[in-house]
């Protein structure tokens, strides 16, 4: 047979590699800067762009899509072209999509702490720039396709399933969440509203860290821990299962973000069901590891990289256990909106996504300058560094979320609340923060040391030009006879990729449809009225500020939340909300209810707390924010933004886009005229009387004020 | 486990091998398990057990028969709902909280309602609605103004006994120190909330109405309602901490007088 000759190319896989590792740094960087802000709020030095809730959405992209993805990209371009034996479909192509993936991060590190945010976790980016993603994503697709049509490899690996089966969901989840309506170049509103914003919105965020954090990840496991160790993967028959069954299962378990909130509560069984059934599958993943270093234990004793890996994969399986456990509702009662949840992630992303990211790059590094790691030893101390930093991390968070969560629902003898004062709750867990900080800074330490190391290995010795390769053309697929069926489809990948959209696509479908449907899913209350201008604007700023990172608007039905925020949220309130603002976690209470009941209070008391919290609440880890006070706005978009609202659904009347700078200004002079009284000077264009506006407005849907 | 052969599959990708082995046989069982336990927990709670909205009401002791079976969430309805629809124990809970000042406010609301929110209010309250009909606290003739909104301070206390043991001070001042000085300062000047140390009141210096005051507070105008929060031995003690303690000192800075001197 004619053999072909062909090139692999190491340079992409170069550029990916020095993309992952700055990123990752400044993933690290951003985190501990936030960590240190919580028990000091000084350290965003004043600046409203360095405060916590700009920076924490820039920390979780930054983490996800600019390390994870670039080491996602740079271990695929390596691993697929040597699986697939042909060099990638295109170079331009490539060239692009590492380009437009750069250009997306650098937009995201400019937007968000700039305030410009949908507010939706880990889809923060506005409008302009979810088209760019979209666009360079199936570049990376168009790419992949490509290159496995020309290849000289019959069959596709389980690697390649994993790869596959990432661009299809992905693009699916991003387009779908991302439906919104633009009111300028920076500004849009979410298609959806309340309930249904937060199911899609958590079926995306969910299937974020299945299919971003999780399944390409295991495809870059299942090539390089089996290189690395330089023995067979346990079992092919345990990959197919486990395969098929994660990405069925996975897409269905995004309503275990929801648990005991106005969300129907069939949606929350589907949610916690599923969670249940992904144990084994999940842990298949983590079996095939491990077992394929069966006869290889005693390399693991001296091989940093091999360490990495062995760490790496057991972090997956702990967090893959502890995920289903806490979508259990009981657990989740305690566990959701504290830092068990923080916990939680850093040990998936600092544990599985980190360690084995680390371990590819020191794999990587010698085969793509064509020379030796620089220092073994250095890798050794950052393996360690970066483990004792995970437990300096972990360890603190698991403890402040319990501790956090009982004094939350502690009750008296007498029947009231013993921590009635949220601020006691949190004070309580600062010096845990501070423990928290140093593991970052271990971890941040050690990938420090991680980029000397690489540094000087990449100096030491020269690119390595593109190997020669030569093989056999792939011949007419045909079946063979008495063929495994698995083995038919490996062959056939437009089959296979339909196949693997198919199945995550029913979750969703079986979920959605009947919320959209069914309007008992979400029952009416008629005096849940639409935003005021007004309100409107304060909602916008309160989204700006990133305000929903440490302040939910979702009391659920306990005695111990009933009685410290008031009545419980019902899933008519939202309807208006686009998009919804529950938020994930409590680093300040819940703010639902604020606008009515005991919670309220008075437009003096926000404006002081927005200019010091501290002068309101001694002790106070709320940032301040001064610039609200100064900051005026024209409110030349008001017009729009009442029609765009208009087109979701929203009922204004015909023409009040006319009349809403008007009611504006009007509702913006009585609140002006109520802190006249209480001796404040201010006029009606500062941001902080629209946000007054809307903390007043809030809760005020079932209850009188 | 499972078979294990270890037998390879005459296949390799870029060197990489696998082989043929059964999957574990616990990690199948694992599998079986968790599905058996999905498949037994819709039931467990859709059927045999409580959805969020029955397990609230039964923590809160609310729960009846009759409000079972609604389905999520619909077992609870505004007062001013559209559908008007309130269960027996949602409506057990609303009378229980009906107290006086609760109907007042109640008849405020439909002094100010519309025909429409009015016939939603009658069919939610009828009681209250005859109430209100009949001229009942608050007549609808004259129109409540909005800065009195607090009546409820004008319904008549029983006498209090002013605590002036230096224990009960002591814990008097710690419940002030941490909670009601963010509003009226430390030395009672008054900032947000009104100058405690001038014996001027807005709604009364007899130390029953100060205790009322802290009980039901002034939602209206920012005075939070403490009766759930502190317990009745706290609210007397830091009442009596504001007659003995702060009343006739000087703070550092202080908010001009209002309502009328007290002169008890």
């Amino acid at each position: 047979m004619e053999m072909e000759k062909f090139q692999y190319d190491n340079k992409i896989v170069r550029m990916f590699f020095w993309a992952t590792v700055v990123w990752g740094v400044t993933a690290f960087l951003v985190g501990l800067t936030i960590a240190l802000q919580l028990p000091a709020p000084a350290f965003n030095f004043g600046t409203s762009w360095l405060t916590f809730g700009r920076l924490r959405p820039l920390h979780t992209n930054a983490a996800i899509f600019a390390f994870v993805g670039n080491g996602i990209f740079m271990g695929y371009y390596y691993a697929a072209q040597r699986l697939l034996k042909a060099r990638n479909f295109s170079d331009v192509l490539g060239k692009i999509h590492f380009w437009g993936w750069q250009g997306i991060i650098v937009s995201a590190a400019l937007t968000l702490p700039a305030g410009i945010t949908t507010a939706k976790e880990y889809a923060e980016l506005e409008w302009p720039i979810d088209i760019a993603i979209a666009l360079i994503w199936v570049a990376w697709g168009v790419n992949m396709i490509g290159t496995i049509i020309q290849r000289r490899e019959k069959h596709l690996y389980v690697a390649m399933w994993f790869f596959i089966s990432t661009f299809v969901t992905v693009a699916m989840l991003h387009i779908v969440n991302s439906f919104e309506i633009p009111v300028t170049f920076w500004k849009s509103y979410s298609l959806y509203a309340g309930v249904q914003d937060a199911l899609v919105q958590w079926w995306y965020g969910h299937n974020a860290v299945a299919f971003f954090l999780t399944t390409p990840y295991l495809g870059l496991m299942y090539y390089y821990m089996p290189k690395a160790a330089q023995r067979p993967v346990y079992s092919y028959r345990l990959s197919i299962i486990h395969f098929w069954a994660l990405i069925f299962l996975y897409i269905w378990a995004g309503p275990h973000h929801l648990l005991y909130s106005s969300t129907p509560d069939w949606a929350q069984t589907l949610g916690t069901v599923f969670s249940i059934m992904l144990i084994a599958p999940s842990w298949g993943g983590m079996l095939n590891g491990l077992l394929t270093l069966r006869g290889a234990w005693d390399r693991v004793r001296q091989d940093p990289i091999l360490k990495f890996f062995v760490v790496a994969v057991s972090a997956y399986g702990m967090s893959t256990f502890e995920g289903p456990m806490m979508s259990l509702k009981n657990y989740n009662a305690i566990s959701h909106f504290t830092d068990y949840t923080i916990a939680h992630v850093h040990v998936g992303a600092l544990g599985w996504n980190g360690l084995l990211t680390f371990g590819m790059l020191y794999w990587l590094a010698p085969r793509l300058w064509n020379t030796k790691l620089f220092s073994v030893k250095l890798a050794n101390i950052h393996f360690w560094l970066a483990t004792l930093g995970l437990v300096f991390y972990v360890i603190p968070m698991y403890w402040t979320g319990i501790t956090q969560a009982l004094m939350w629902k502690q009750f008296s003898p007498e029947g009231l609340l013993v921590y009635p004062n949220f601020l006691e709750t949190v004070l309580e867990l600062v010096p845990m923060y501070w423990t928290r900080a140093f593991g970052g800074l271990l971890y941040l330490t050690g990938s420090l040391i991680m980029v000397y190391n690489l540094i000087k290995t990449a100096k030491s010795g020269a690119p390595t030009p593109d190997e020669e390769m030569e093989a056999a053309p792939l011949k007419p697929i045909v079946s063979e006879p008495g063929e495994h069926k698995h083995r038919w489809l490996e062959a056939r990948p437009v089959p296979f990729m339909i196949l693997a959209l198919v199945a995550v696509a029913i979750g969703g479908l079986v979920e959605f449809v009947p919320m959209f449907v069914v309007k008992s899913n979400i029952p009416t209350i008629s005096t849940v009225t639409p935003y005021s201008p007004l309100e409107l604007e304060g909602r916008d700023i309160y989204i700006k500020e990133g305000c929903v990172n440490c302040h939910s608007q979702m009391i659920r039905p306990f005695r111990s939340e009933t009685e410290r925020y008031g009545e419980y949220s019902k899933a008519g309130e939202f309807v208006y909300d686009h998009p919804f603002l529950w938020g994930s976690k409590r680093t300040g209470p819940d703010l639902h209810r604020e606008g009515v009941g005991k919670l309220r209070k008075p437009d003096a008391w926000h404006y002081s707390h927005m200019e010091n919290p501290r002068s309101m609440s001694p002790g106070s880890i709320m940032p301040v924010y001064p610039w609200l006070l100064e900051r005026s706005n024209d409110y030349d978009d008001i017009a729009k933004k009442i029609g765009v609202m208009r087109t979701l659904g929203v009922p204004y009347a015909e023409g009040y886009e006319d009349q809403a700078l008007a009611d504006l200004k009007k509702q913006a002079e009585g609140i002006v005229g109520n802190l006249k009284d209480a001796g404040i000077e201010t006029s009606w264009d500062k941001e902080i009387i629209a946000l007054i506006a809307y903390l007043q407005k809030l809760g005020t849907g079932i209850l009188p004020k | 486990m499972g078979k294990v052969t270890n037998e390879l599959i005459d296949h390799d990708f870029d060197g990489i091998q696998e082989y043929d082995n059964d999957l574990p046989g616990w990690w199948k069982a694992l599998f079986l398990i968790t599905v058996i336990i999905a498949i037994i927990y819709v039931p467990y709670y859709h059927i045999f057990g409580d959805l969020q909205d029955v397990e609230y009401q039964k923590e809160m002791g609310t729960y009846t028969e009759s409000s079972e079976g609604r389905g999520s969430f619909t077992s609870y309805s505004s007062p001013y709902a559209s559908d008007g629809e309130m269960t027996p124990a949602i409506r057990a809970q609303m009378e229980q909280v009906l107290d006086a000042p609760f109907q007042d406010q109640l008849m405020r609301a439909m002094a100010k309602a519309d025909a429409d929110q009015l016939a939603k209010l009658e069919a939610a309250f009828p009681e209250v609605y005859a109430n209100y009909t009949s001229g009942g606290v608050s007549a609808p003739a004259a129109p409540a103004p909005v800065e009195t909104e607090d009546t409820s301070t004008a319904a008549p206390v029983a006498a209090e006994e002013l605590l002036t043991d230096e224990a009960s001070l002591a814990a008097g001042k710690k419940v002030w120190d941490t909670q009601c000085f963010t509003c009226h300062l430390n030395d009672g000047g008054g900032s947000i909330g009104p100058n405690m140390t001038d014996n001027y009141w807005i709604h009364g210096g007899d130390l029953a109405s100060i205790i009322n005051i802290i009980k039901v507070g002034v939602p209206a105008k920012g005075m939070i309602p403490w009766e759930t929060t502190l317990t009745p031995d706290q609210i007397k003690q830091v009442a009596s901490f504001i007659q003995v303690k702060l009343v006739g000192t000087t703070p550092a800075t202080s908010k001009a007088p209002q309502g009328e001197l007290y002169e008890g």
